[in-house]
């Protein structure tokens, strides 16, 4: 980890980045959702104090919602398929949070896992991600529970900080960061003391109190047909929380097929949905929403987990915020293993 | 004066209902969830306040299970109370399958403090159709009839191209995650339209054109049936403003028909109706 020291504004910082040969994409707030997104200036980017977390996560950057990933066309009864390249593009993310950042990490292991995804691993390897550290989680944030902190550098290349005095540091933790910074003319090339974390212990005082990981791992592990989950038949399977969350990473495959050429597409898809897993025999497996949502908790802390020796959440709180029923993911993991929902 | 819990309590004592559905305190203030009370203790965990913003008659659909050989005790504000009448009227479920719990209203709002669409122009305090009110009957209140409509006027200034603009860039936003329909009580269809494959009516990508066919193909299916309770826009996390296209709906089939969903259980639902003195020629 190398910090230095960094003159001006977080926005002038941006501008400076935009100077360079990236494309930029940060939090901005377009038609009244606020989103990670390609910028062009400056002045649309909304500034950590006026964004906690945006609704939308970046990871849609890397694994995009919708994207083609092969071509096909028929000449009589021979069939052609056509890979389907991923440009080598140069971009920054700026203004993730750590937990976005650590859902990066996290996601990098499924990714390039027994097949090497080569739609994200090309972005992910052409991306640098520059995070700001959080002053002010609000009641949703959980990351702490994950090892994460309001200012952990986990996942990130630089991790944007304030010492106490409100000056602007730059930890570096990865050469990606490193390559990026020697571009950057606002970061002092001159290492520097750890400036402390004051602002950040405070925050942190605040969080909901870490969960205990490997008690409701163990939870898990034997209730998988306990009475508890009838408590999310209340459930709407709205994918919500799938969709929101950094580091749900499920798609479905779909020909789209228009006389003889056809593309073949990657989508998004939720496992709080019926079709998720809905056998072309007619039989469900997860034939109704509490063993969906069961799913849910399984995927996050126990099946990951055990394959990856990682979870698949980083307490970001965007299940939380928006679930349309209240269900705290939180809370549903506290109390199946009979501890207090400390919130 | 009856309180929520003692009703609740009682139907559970006595064995009149097999559970009680309504609202509890969630876990961020402002936030309240979904309780299904099959005990007494269990019903003094129930709450009615100004947050209860979701429309419990969700949870009498058929997908969910909880219509038994007992009926199932609802709380419902008015606005709910006129879901549960369009969901009798669409042999759903009967009348005596639900014992519903009146709560008087005085709008809802949500967790970030707005007071919902619908409350504005809301005049009913309670439902017009209960078994039991939990408080007293409140005092009427008048509002302005036209308020209904009121969020549509300025959409309905717009020129055609200048719509075709405005909901290019809302459904731009849409993930297709599909939390409007999942959110909607009356979206109960065992198989939607947009899981159909063979062949796929609807794409399920999220181009913007594939996201269009799906928002209109939705309000279209909601067109005289929806009540605006606004539970799809309350989901939508993409911030669409999905209820401009359902009360647009509902717009015509008021000025065209004189009808309005859900008033009452009784009535014939409007695209299942006809009138010898229809004004349109085709169908008399």
């Amino acid at each position: 980890m190398k910090i230095f020291k960094i003159t001006g504004t977080y926005k002038d910082l941006v501008e400076t980045l935009l100077s360079l040969d990236y494309k930029v994409i940060a939090p901005v707030n377009r038609n009244k959702l606020t989103r990670f997104d390609f910028i062009n200036s400056a002045d649309e980017v909304l500034s950590p104090d006026e964004v906690l977390n945006t609704v939308r996560p970046a990871k849609e950057h890397l694994f995009p919602m919708t994207e083609t990933v092969a071509r096909f066309s028929y000449e009589g009864k021979k069939l052609r398929i056509g890979d389907v390249e991923v440009p080598e593009e140069k971009s920054v993310i700026i203004g993730l949070r750590p937990c976005d950042a650590a859902a990066f990490d996290a996601i990098d292991k499924i990714f390039s896992y027994v097949y090497q995804d080569k739609f994200y691993l090309t972005r992910r390897n052409n991306t640098t991600l520059i995070s700001v550290a959080c002053e002010h989680p609000d009641n949703a944030c959980f990351c702490t529970s994950f090892g994460i902190s309001p200012d952990s550098a986990k996942g990130s290349d630089i991790l944007l900080k304030k010492s106490k005095d409100s000056s602007l540091f730059a930890f570096i933790s990865t050469e990606r960061g490193e390559d990026l910074a020697r571009t950057i003319n606002n970061i002092i090339p001159e290492e520097q003391p750890d400036p402390g974390r004051d602002l950040y212990e405070a925050a942190e005082k605040n969080m909901r109190a870490p969960l205990d990981l490997p008690k409701i791992k163990e939870a898990l592990n034997t209730n998988f047909e306990s009475e508890y989950w009838n408590e999310f038949s209340r459930c709407l399977g709205c994918g919500s929380c799938a969709y929101l969350c950094p580091t749900c990473h499920c798609f479905d495959i779909v020909d789209e097929v228009r006389y003889d050429k056809g593309i073949r597409k990657k989508n998004w898809d939720a496992c709080q949905f019926p079709l998720f897993t809905l056998h072309a025999s007619g039989h469900n497996p997860r034939d109704a929403q509490n063993k969906r949502y069961r799913q849910r908790l399984m995927h996050k802390f126990k099946y990951y987990h055990d394959r990856f020796d990682t979870h698949l959440c980083t307490g970001c709180g965007r299940c939380i915020r928006e679930c349309p029923v209240n269900i705290d993911i939180y809370e549903a993991a506290a109390e199946l293993c009979g501890c207090e929902a400390n919130i | 004066m009856e309180t929520l819990q003692n009703i609740a309590q009682g139907l559970l004592e006595r064995g009149d209902v097999s559970m009680v559905i309504g609202y509890t305190p969630g876990t961020i203030p402002g936030k309240t969830k979904t309780i299904f009370a099959r005990t007494p203790e269990a019903a003094q965990k129930l709450t009615f306040n100004e947050n209860c913003v979701n429309n419990l008659s969700i949870y009498l659909t058929r997908q969910y299970g909880n219509i038994g050989e007992k009926p199932v005790a609802l709380v419902v504000k008015a606005c709910d109370a006129r879901t549960v009448n369009v969901l009798i009227q669409e042999n759903q479920l009967k009348r005596e399958q639900v014992y519903l719990i009146a709560v008087p209203c005085n709008g809802v709002k949500d967790e970030h403090g707005v007071e919902q669409g619908k409350c504005k122009s809301c005049a009913q305090r309670v439902p017009k159709d209960y078994d039991a009110l939990a408080g007293e009957t409140p005092a009427p209140v008048e509002i302005d009839p036209t308020l209904r409509f009121k969020a549509l006027e300025q959409f309905d200034a717009m020129s055609p191209d200048e719509r075709w603009e405005f909901w290019m860039k809302e459904f731009e936003k849409c993930v297709k995650c599909y939390a409007c329909r999942q959110a909607c009580p009356l979206c109960y269809c065992e198989r939607c339209i947009t899981d159909k494959t063979t062949p796929r009516w609807i794409e399920p990508d999220t181009s913007t054109a594939a996201n269009l066919s799906w928002h209109i193909t939705r309000a279209f299916h909601l067109a005289g049936r929806c009540i605006g309770c606004g539970e799809c826009e309350r989901a939508c996390h993409q911030n669409i403003p999905l209820g401009l296209l359902n009360r647009k709906m509902a717009k015509e089939v008021f000025d065209n028909f004189g009808y309005r969903a859900g008033e009452s259980a009784e009535a014939k639902p409007v695209f299942a109706d006809f009138r010898y003195d229809d004004k349109e020629e085709f169908i008399r």
